[in-house]
């Protein structure tokens, strides 16, 4: 167990004549024992930042340093860490036992302590049936199990995970997560995933790092990056269904009141009190609400807007309805019980306390 | 299957028939069928334009100019792609790409659409996009559509009637509601739906008049409504599975008599809502739980199971016996 701070954090390489700038100035700290994601679209830098921390990878400028000690200069196998990658590159000629005790038995470790090492891990992994056969009979999601199980078996000071669940499909993904969350539990190394999987990250992570063309956007728990986006690619980028993302226009009705229109669309509502004193009249704004926050509503208001159902999508767990807004579809989910038919008059209430506002010019969230 | 249909591949045996000829030995551009793949393959250095009117420019299906400009610009406005019609594929997005690809497919005005995961390639916030789109246009369009997917929610979403197949085999033809609510074996139960339902063996005890499910190593909690007991009592078996959706299992900290008690094997957080998976008798058990509960591992819960929505199932074979709620039911009229 170990902390990991990284300082300033920089990669730049070449790339036909072309020089990238793949990580830009990363700081961040992950506590002992805490399970962070790095989580971003593919080429964003966060698996250059998990080869960097491995070792695989030159550090450009800054400085990593895990358990009080900088490893910038260290070799990979120095740096006191436990890696498993998507592809689960175990040795075909060695059985499941061997391969986990391969590492173990490089280190020169006694045959007896291995075995009691090796059982204890396949027992947490829930591989102990395996330990006889080797790779090429074992199932994707076994073959994961037994990588990470060579990962932890050396007990690192931090395990590094990229995409570990990528290459399984949708079933054996989704229970090898609650398996990946439970471990984390009983081992409580610290670790580290690199998903572009948001559901993933969230899922799995006390704290996730959303990185963005190189940059950290923000460094947050589940709920607070969910909750508290600071700025638009967070927003659009955590959750599913995603967050519905228009530009509106504020303007002062003639009864006073701020209101703001959705764009392309006759839809109004009431600027929520919360932003009254901060948007200017005439200025266009990026208003944000999660299809969970918006309710059909009864009757209308002036904080409410009145529309007609598009579609509707009846999903065994929840229903979805969707109202065109000009090139776009707004969303949102209910209850499984009540049915709508395109067409059908429909009042909806955007959640007041629910409502995210950005600034278009930079995208950052206006407080 | 799709295959077949289009006339790509050869059926060994049986017949298919479309209007009620037989089209067996077909060609397949003889069959009026439009094909969309997962892979839009579009023609790049032809414009969205010609791309939708390369259909009407083969030497079969030849139509004069005024035509095909007609037809182009009607499906482009169905489509939502009249906009783009001088734009080269490579200027497009892939949800735009993939709507010129089925407006190549529906400007042929064929007598059956073939879609072969058209929705796969595109990452899920898209996706969940393009499905209802998909859904708008289909709407408009009134043409029999077999649509190929993994994902079961598009096949809930987009589908009068869903043919679950494995093996080879159909498993059950129904609208989504029968599908969902009334799965004809285990297999359609458990490929729908997301956490998984949670499908346990169960010994069926009687017991003052009543029959109660001996479940999790506890025959106390899980009395069996009347309309399912009958069924249960025709079937026979003392042992059946009893699968119970995420969100018909209810928890609580504060146990009472009529809960049974668990602990908490894990909590994954998604936003809007979580999944807790707890463990009872070794078993573990998925439900639906608030995104921002504080739980510790193996702290104890207290489990009510809605026996009321349980979907029964032969221990054996793995088949439907009954269900007590009425959903899924079809409505006659």
């Amino acid at each position: 167990m170990a902390e990991l701070v990284i300082r300033d954090l920089n990669k730049t390489y070449m790339k036909q004549k072309e020089r990238i700038h793949a990580v830009k100035s990363l700081n961040l700290t992950a506590r002992d024992g805490e399970f962070i994601a790095f989580l971003g679209p593919s080429g964003c830098g966060k698996s250059t930042t998990l080869r960097m921390i491995a070792g695989l990878e030159d550090i450009t400028s800054g400085e990593i340093e895990i358990g009080g000690t900088v490893v910038n200069r260290l070799h990979p196998s120095k740096r006191n860490v436990g890696l498993a990658f998507e592809n689960y590159a175990l040795y075909p000629p060695l059985t499941v036992y061997d391969n986990i005790a391969f590492n173990l038995r490089a280190k020169k470790t006694p045959e007896e302590e291995i075995k009691r090492e090796v059982g204890k891990i396949a027992e947490l992994l829930h591989i102990t049936s395996l330990l006889d056969m080797k790779p090429a009979a074992l199932s994707g999601g076994q073959k994961q199990r037994v990588n990470i199980a060579r990962a932890i078996v050396r007990k690192p000071g931090i395990l590094l995970l990229d995409e570990p669940l990528s290459h399984l499909d949708g079933k054996m993904r989704q229970s090898m997560r609650t398996e990946l969350k439970r471990l984390h539990t009983e081992i409580k190394s610290t670790s580290i995933i690199v998903t572009h999987d948001q559901s993933e990250a969230m899922a799995l992570a006390d704290r996730i790092a959303i990185i963005n063309e190189g940059v950290l956007q923000q460094f947050g728990t589940p709920l607070e990056v969910y909750n508290h986006p600071v700025n638009e690619f967070v927003a659009g980028f955590i959750g599913e269904p995603p967050m519905n993302l228009f530009t509106v226009h504020a303007f002062t009705a003639k009864t006073g009141k701020k209101m703001f229109r959705i764009e392309d669309s006759l839809l109004e509502f009431e600027v929520p009190a919360a932003y009254r004193e901060k948007v200017r009249d005439s200025q266009p704004y990026r208003f944000g609400i999660r299809p969970a926050d918006i309710h059909i509503v009864g009757g209308s208001d002036p904080h409410t807007i009145s529309t007609k159902v598009t579609i509707f999508e009846s999903l065994g767990e929840e229903c979805r309805v969707h109202i065109r807004v000009g090139e776009t579809l707004l969303s949102l989910v209910t209850g499984e019980d009540v049915h709508y038919r395109t067409g059908d008059p429909i009042h909806l209430l955007f959640r007041e306390d629910r409502i995210h506002l950005f600034d278009p010019s930079n995208g950052n969230r206006i407080q | 299957m799709l295959n077949l249909i289009a006339g790509i591949l050869v059926p060994e045996e049986g017949v298919i028939t479309m209007n009620g000829n037989v089209v067996n030995s077909l060609e397949p551009e003889d069959r009026n069928v439009a094909m969309v793949f997962e892979n839009y393959a579009l023609y790049p250095h032809l414009t969205v334009f010609e791309n939708i009117a390369s259909p009407l420019r083969s030497p079969k299906y030849r139509q004069p100019e005024g035509k095909i400009r007609e037809e182009v610009e009607r499906v482009a406005k169905i489509l939502r792609i009249d906009w783009l019609l001088q734009r080269l594929p490579s200027e497009l997005s892939n949800g735009q790409r993939q709507r010129v690809s089925l407006g190549r497919a529906l400007v042929r005005n064929p007598e059956v659409f073939l879609m072969d995961e058209p929705l796969t390639h595109l990452d899920a916030k898209l996706r969940h996009q393009m499905r209802a789109e998909f859904k708008e246009m289909q709407a408009n369009l009134n043409t029999t559509t077999i649509y190929v997917t993994h994902d079961y929610l598009e096949a809930l979403s987009l589908a009068d009637r869903i043919a679950v197949l494995n093996q080879g085999r159909i498993e059950q033809i129904g609208t989504p509601d029968e599908i969902y609510y009334r799965p004809a074996t285990e297999f359609v139960a458990e490929a729908f739906g997301e956490p998984e339902i949670n499908i346990l063996t169960a010994g069926l005890v009687n017991k003052d008049g009543w029959m109660y499910l001996n479940l999790l190593g506890d025959s106390d909690h899980f009395a069996v409504p009347g309309r399912v007991r009958q069924a249960l009592e025709e079937h026979g078996a003392d042992t059946v599975r009893a699968g119970f959706r995420p969100k018909d299992i209810k928890y609580s900290f504060t146990g009472d008599p009529s809960m049974l008690r668990a602990s908490v094997y894990s909590f994954e957080p998604l936003g809007a809502k979580a999944i807790l998976t707890v463990q009872a008798d070794g078993q573990l058990i998925r439900l639906i739980a608030a995104a921002d509960l504080d739980v510790k591992p193996d702290q104890p819960i207290y489990l009510k199971f809605n026996v009321e929505e349980a979907i029964f199932f032969d221990s054996g074979t793995g088949r439907f016996i009954a269900r007590a709620g009425e959903k899924g039911v079809r409505s006659v009229g």
